[in-house]
């Protein structure tokens, strides 16, 4: 678990996760140039949490991960290879979150006394994993199928995105005006 | 506790990735099959057209680029543009267009033989029958003619003398892949077990087919016959595209050459 005890660290933390975040808001996939466009700001800003972070964890090694599987969406795909991408990516971005979320927890307590976070990661990781399992079949749907599946995990993402983009938000906005901080 | 929940399950998402790709290779199809055609053609026409259907995976980006026949050498017509006639989740239909004039479909009629070549070299063998349509000698008015989805295939005719139908006339080939339905002559219906059935001149009379949903796409003739009369009718209808009829339709040789 990273620890950052600086507000202002705190402040730039909380704002890169909400571009992270912003980045997975809406599934680009089926446009190439918006996707990776999409995708660089997303590892540009995940590198640039990471200098907040005081120490190295697995984080990085998702990141690695991540960014080699980009490589794979560049070649030429079958629905087999972009039914892997598709899961693996969303796997490897949910954790990486799930990682980061562990630090906003960690914030939160220094200023609340409960932190909703765990709680609102739980629903997170459970759709994020629901439509990951889902889109297993992407590979052996026909069109129409394909579609409403892309379409149903499209919106369930954006949903629990945008509940933890506005989540991070407040946190944020509670750290900027609070002028009491909690010694644990 | 949270993390080992969520260890199983990735892991159990991983799982559900490996049988579905287990799955997505037992659908591969090991190459491009060619879907059958059994088609006449026209001895009048000066140029004659027809399409083969062929059925690739949705990965095999190959197309054909032409037919080859012995000496014969057909090119595709459209150079692969919109030939996807059907999608499905682990294969397309693709058809190819050809043409040629009366001396090529002599020689395409002769030869056993017959290829598809895709753009990498591969050579698809096509199961084709092939043939010239029987002359017909009827001296009717033609009418018209209907078609359904379903397969229902009808001709009107106008009965130009006082004449008799005796048989109905569907070739081999066709014989699982066509039903007689009736003749109807001025209302009143005729199955075969009635024939043969007498007509006045000035009758209008309606022949109807029945074209089963079958693996070869067909474009031919079958005809009503009376003694020495033809009143032929077209069959036409495309295979559905049901991988498992297909196959087992280029099973059957036969028919085909």
């Amino acid at each position: 678990m990273i620890v950052i005890d600086d507000r202002h660290h705190q402040l730039q933390f909380l704002k890169w996760l909400w571009i992270v975040l912003g980045c997975k808001l809406v599934l680009l996939n089926m446009i190439p140039f918006a996707y990776c466009l999409q995708q660089l700001i997303f590892y540009g800003a995940c590198i640039k949490i990471f200098t907040y972070c005081q120490r190295k964890t697995w984080m990085k090694y998702l990141l690695i991960g991540d960014m080699a599987l980009m490589i794979m969406y560049l070649l030429p795909m079958t629905t087999l290879t972009s039914t892997w991408y598709f899961v693996i990516s969303l796997l490897l971005e949910l954790l990486i979150i799930i990682e980061l979320s562990k630090t906003v927890a960690e914030i939160e307590k220094r200023y609340y006394v409960q932190a909703s976070t765990p709680h609102i990661m739980k629903s997170y990781q459970w759709v994020v994993l629901v439509v990951a399992a889902s889109w297993t079949f992407l590979m052996n749907s026909d069109n129409s199928f394909v579609y409403l599946l892309i379409l149903v995990g499209g919106i369930l993402l954006f949903a629990v995105n945008i509940r933890l983009l506005l989540h991070i938000r407040g946190v944020r906005k509670y750290i900027r005006s609070a002028t009491h901080v909690k010694v644990s | 506790m949270g993390d080992f929940k969520q260890m199983v399950a990735i892991g159990i998402i991983m799982l559900l990735l490996l049988g579905n790709s287990i799955v997505y290779f037992y659908h591969q199809l090991a190459q491009p099959i060619t879907v059958p055609l059994i088609q006449d053609f026209y001895r009048s026409n000066d140029s004659h057209h027809f399409k083969i259907h062929y059925i690739t995976n949705k990965s095999d980006p190959r197309l054909v680029t032409h037919l080859e026949a012995g000496p014969l050498i057909l090119p595709e017509e459209t150079n692969g543009t919109g030939n996807i006639i059907e999608e499905k989740a682990h294969q397309l239909v693709r058809v190819a267009f050809f043409s040629g004039d009366h001396q090529e479909i002599a020689t395409l009629l002769h030869n056993k033989q017959v290829y598809l070549v895709l753009n990498d070299g591969e050579r698809l063998a096509a199961t084709l029958h092939l043939a010239w349509e029987e002359p017909s000698q009827q001296s009717d008015y033609f009418l018209a003619s209907s078609g359904s989805n379903n397969g229902d295939t009808a001709v009107t005719y106008k009965v130009a003398q006082d004449t008799s139908i005796h048989t109905v006339h569907i070739p081999a080939c066709l014989k699982s892949h066509v039903n007689f339905e009736h003749v109807e002559v001025n209302g009143v219906r005729y199955k075969e077990e009635n024939f043969p059935i007498s007509m006045k001149k000035g009758q209008t009379m309606k022949i109807s087919f029945q074209i089963n949903e079958s693996g070869a796409d067909v474009a031919a003739t079958v005809s009503v016959r009376g003694s020495d009369e033809v009143w032929p009718v077209s069959v036409i209808r495309d295979a559905p595209f049901q991988l498992e009829s297909i196959q087992k339709e280029l099973q059957k040789d036969d028919c085909y050459r």
